[in-house]
């Protein structure tokens, strides 16, 4: 198995989580300053220097239950507070839209590209300079753990993190929605996109003689659609990624809008999930030791 | 030339794993099928209309390892079922009843752990590793364990795909660089070595002539066993080919992808190499493996990540 695995899997849950507490924190029309506190506060403590270096640490992936027990904690790292049963809900989006991201990637490397597509979105919620520090340096490592792996390796990171999640299997309703997902609970597969960099459009052989040189050449029947030229994703920050996955499937289902605090935007899909989600007063310091105590306890 | 059948059910969804079918097939017993889950192997036992299932329990009952791959090994006369692990590699008797054998393995640094690849290879088993060895597995009598007899090293990557018939040993790695072996005083010797073309080799398969192997990029591509030359190309698949099988009797070729597709293949030793024969698309099936279910190919199975069903297809 790998070792690189745990960066991907927690940033990029972590990303969707974020995407769920804006658009919460915007349909409850929670005032501006505190929205923003809950969310610099959950994203400070995500992009803790301590943390990110222990999550970057060569390691197995965490077992279901751990890596649950540290969303919780992190999501009651702010003044915000969820009942157990909003807390599971929020988990299980994140886990089933990020599971659907990993599945539908084209090409191993497009995970890395998810990836980047979340933090770019995490460093636009940012708004204490600290908060956005961290990010940016979360970003750097991702791209400085991942830019340059090989192909084959990056395919195992994704069949380990789609392993993880192997057998969880919960509807979501904007999915089911927009048949991106079948009512088994199975995601629809859309190989219409472009072709993956270094995929040639099916349809051809070519015969060599035994010095190489090529003696023929005929088509067989194929299916598929030509597909469009594939872009290679950038690594630059904002860059064009060749996806949109690991984008905020809320935003496009609020017709495309950018979230903007302060503003009315009632997202059906989410209406279910932490209805009783309340914002209190800040907690009692020691908040961000114990999430790090317990990184230490899981990693023993 | 095929039509879809009953599906069987599994008593678990198939893992993410390239290669993730195994099939045991006899011209007039019952055919077995395995794939992994997790750390556990699920297996189906076909006997005409009749289907059973059972699931062999990982060595390690932690979440922490899970199997990459089984196949069937014969060894001087008696079949294991040969399980590849990310913390080793395990022996179990033909259907899985008990465990007669680990070989633990793990490797230093950061790039992961694992094994993976597993061929039959002159009475012995052969299995990779992600640090590119070969591991060779042999008894030394009828009555006597598996052992370890040899040690390997000459890919640079991690192994992806193992292939071995009476004469051959093939070996692929995640460069794309595929390796043939020969064995010289009961030991693995290199014939040569196939150059990669920019992606993994993800499977690999021989028939009389030739080294059939496929690829990350969707390539499939057949390799004079004599020369190494590549005789074939083609554009197979628009996405990770991550199943390969072969019907030595017909002929007939097996590939599966991430996108979704089956092709049937036919592999000619004079004439033209090959030729495609059929294509189907499986709904919403992230396909993790294929192998024919009978000698002659009349019949495939499909294992799709996280679906229990096995996908059957019969002319």
């Amino acid at each position: 198995m790998s070792l690189k695995a745990m960066p991907l899997l927690f940033l990029n849950m972590g990303g969707e989580m974020i995407y769920i507490l804006d658009q919460r924190l915007r349909a409850q029309e929670i005032h501006q300053a505190k929205a923003e506190k809950v969310l610099d506060d959950i994203l400070g403590l995500m992009c803790t220097s301590r943390f990110i270096e222990e999550l970057f640490r060569p390691q197995s992936i965490y077992s279901a239950q751990s890596l649950r027990t540290i969303f919780y904690r992190l999501a009651h790292s702010s003044i915000m507070r969820l009942n157990k049963q909003s807390m599971d809900k929020l988990y299980d989006l994140m886990a089933m839209v990020f599971k659907y991201q990993v599945e539908q990637c084209s090409h191993p490397r497009q995970l890395l590209m998810v990836t980047l597509n979340h933090l770019d979105s995490m460093a636009r919620f940012a708004t204490a300079p600290r908060v956005s520090k961290q990010v940016q340096t979360a970003y750097d490592l991702a791209v400085q753990c991942y830019g340059n792996l090989p192909e084959g390796e990056m395919q195992d990171i994704r069949y380990d993190i789609l392993n993880f999640f192997l057998d969880y299997r919960v509807k979501v309703s904007i999915f089911l929605k927009e048949k991106r997902q079948n009512p088994s609970g199975t995601f629809v597969i859309d190989v219409t996109g472009p072709l993956p960099e270094g995929v040639s459009m099916p349809g051809e052989i070519r015969y060599f003689d035994e010095r190489g040189e090529i003696t023929s050449t005929c088509r067989y029947p194929c299916k598929e659609l030509p597909g469009e030229p594939s872009r290679s994703g950038s690594l630059a920050q904002n860059g064009d990624r060749g996806t949109t996955l690991g984008t905020n499937i809320g935003a496009a289902a609020d017709g495309g809008n950018q979230p903007v605090q302060g503003t009315r935007a009632r997202s059906d899909h989410l209406q279910k999930v932490m209805e009783d989600m309340t914002i209190g007063e800040p907690p009692a310091s020691g908040g961000q030791q114990d999430l790090l105590n317990m990184m230490d306890a899981l990693s023993e | 030339m095929y039509e879809k059948e009953k599906s069987l059910l599994m008593a678990h969804g198939c893992a993410a794993a390239t290669n993730g079918l195994a099939v045991q097939r006899s011209a007039d017993g019952p055919t077995w099928v395995a794939w992994p889950h997790g750390n556990q192997v699920c297996l189906l036992r076909l006997d005409g209309d009749r289907a059973e299932t059972r699931t062999v329990a990982g060595r390690s009952s932690d979440g922490a390892h899970s199997v990459m791959q089984v196949r069937w090994c014969e060894l001087r006369g008696t079949t294991y079922l040969v399980v590849a692990a990310s913390n080793g590699v395990d022996f179990y008797d033909e259907h899985g009843a008990s465990l007669l054998f680990s070989f633990p393995f793990s490797q230093e640094g950061g790039g992961g752990s694992f094994t993976r690849g597993i061929a039959t290879f002159l009475g012995k088993a052969c299995v990779g590793t992600s640090d590119g060895s070969l591991l060779v597995f042999q008894r030394d009598a009828a009555a006597g364990a598996p052992h370890l007899a040899q040690r390997a090293r000459l890919h640079a990557s991690a192994i992806c795909a193992l292939a071995g018939d009476e004469c051959h040993l093939v070996s692929s790695d995640q460069s794309g660089n595929i390796v043939q072996w020969a064995g010289k005083a009961g030991e693995l010797t290199k014939v040569r070595q196939i150059d990669h073309y920019g992606s993994a080799c993800t499977g690999l398969t021989l028939t009389a002539q030739y080294v059939v192997a496929v690829y990350g990029s969707g390539h499939l591509r057949l390799f004079s066993r004599q020369t190494g030359q590549v005789r074939a190309e083609v554009t197979a698949h628009a996405r990770w080919i991550t199943g390969l099988d072969v019907a030595l009797e017909s002929g007939l070729l097996l590939t599966v992808a991430e996108d979704a597709s089956v092709k049937v293949w036919k592999v000619s030793e004079d004439g033209k190499p090959l030729t495609h024969k059929f294509t189907e698309h499986e709904q919403d099936a992230r396909l993790m493996g294929g192998g024919f279910l009978r000698p002659d190919g009349a019949s495939f199975g499909l294992a799709a990540y996280d679906q229990k069903q096995l996908i059957c297809y019969a002319m």
